[in-house]
């Protein structure tokens, strides 16, 4: 069963372009309460993030199909919008070394269980709300 | 005015709808409002998405999509593909393409929607068409 309820609704972008992996993930996290944008590929998470939404945190797949993969993805995501943290997920375990460099836990490697991917979820935005405290 | 509720004929479990849309700005709204309406709702990009997800035993209970997607399958191949492997799973399509609506068989287990349609009146149209079942 999913945990407790998030205090205020937050909103994750799953990027994953395996409808069966996405379908379950963000199922639980709409379960845990999460508010859940799914999107297949960078150009579908970039509409959303240019549209203006409001986007917490965003699981992103490393690899995805067309002209940026996950790294690129999440390198361009921490470049330009510091207010969205990133996780990247991955089924390759070549690409850890370079998840590193842009997420000091590394990848959530797959398959993954939902339950661990919301613990880290709940930690960066318990990082966030820290921060903002005076 | 707030969606209506999918609830009320539907005991233990909700019913379950596949979102078949591949602009992720319209299949996005589409997906929240249903879910708010009481729904459970799995959003899939593209036919072979929703095949996927057809073909893994989840339960769907109606496939809503819209007829010109960008893969090489459209909706109406999509329906084409219910027609023989899910025959009782009823589909509501979509299309700003009148043309496109028209060649669509409309009966109990097909009806059209034409885009950009209502949130509401989707909801609603989905509403009747389980409650046919």
């Amino acid at each position: 069963m999913p945990s407790a309820i998030p205090s205020e609704t937050r909103t994750v972008m799953v990027v994953e372009p395996d409808v069966l992996v996405r379908m379950v993930i963000a199922q639980y996290l709409r379960d845990c309460g999460y508010k859940v944008v799914e999107a297949v590929g960078s150009s579908e998470a970039w509409s959303v993030l240019d549209g203006g939404h409001a986007i917490d945190v965003m699981l992103v797949e490393v690899s995805l199909p067309g002209d940026e993969n996950g790294f690129e993805l999440a390198h361009r995501v921490r470049q330009t919008r510091r207010e969205v943290d990133v996780i990247l997920t991955s089924g390759i375990t070549g690409s850890v070394q370079q998840s590193h460099e842009l997420c000091e836990e590394g990848p959530v490697k797959k398959p993954y269980d939902p339950k661990d991917v919301e613990a880290r979820i709940k930690i960066l935005l318990e990082r966030r709300r820290a921060a903002k405290r005076p | 005015m707030g969606p209506v509720s999918a609830t009320q004929d539907t005991d233990e479990r909700r019913a379950t709808v596949l979102l078949v849309e591949d602009e992720l700005l319209v299949r996005w709204p589409a997906g929240e409002y249903l879910r708010d309406a009481g729904y459970r709702v799995i959003e899939a990009a593209s036919a072979s998405e929703a095949i996927a997800v057809l073909s893994s035993g989840t339960e769907v209970d109606l496939v809503f999509s819209d007829i010109n997607l960008t893969d090489a399958m459209s909706g109406h191949g999509l329906a084409a593909w219910l027609a023989s492997n899910r025959p009782r799973v009823p589909m509501l399509l979509t299309s700003g393409d009148r043309g496109e609506l028209g060649r669509v068989a409309v009966g109990t287990m097909r009806a059209v929607l034409p885009k950009p349609y209502d949130l509401a009146a989707a909801a609603e149209r989905i509403r009747q068409m389980l409650s046919h079942r």
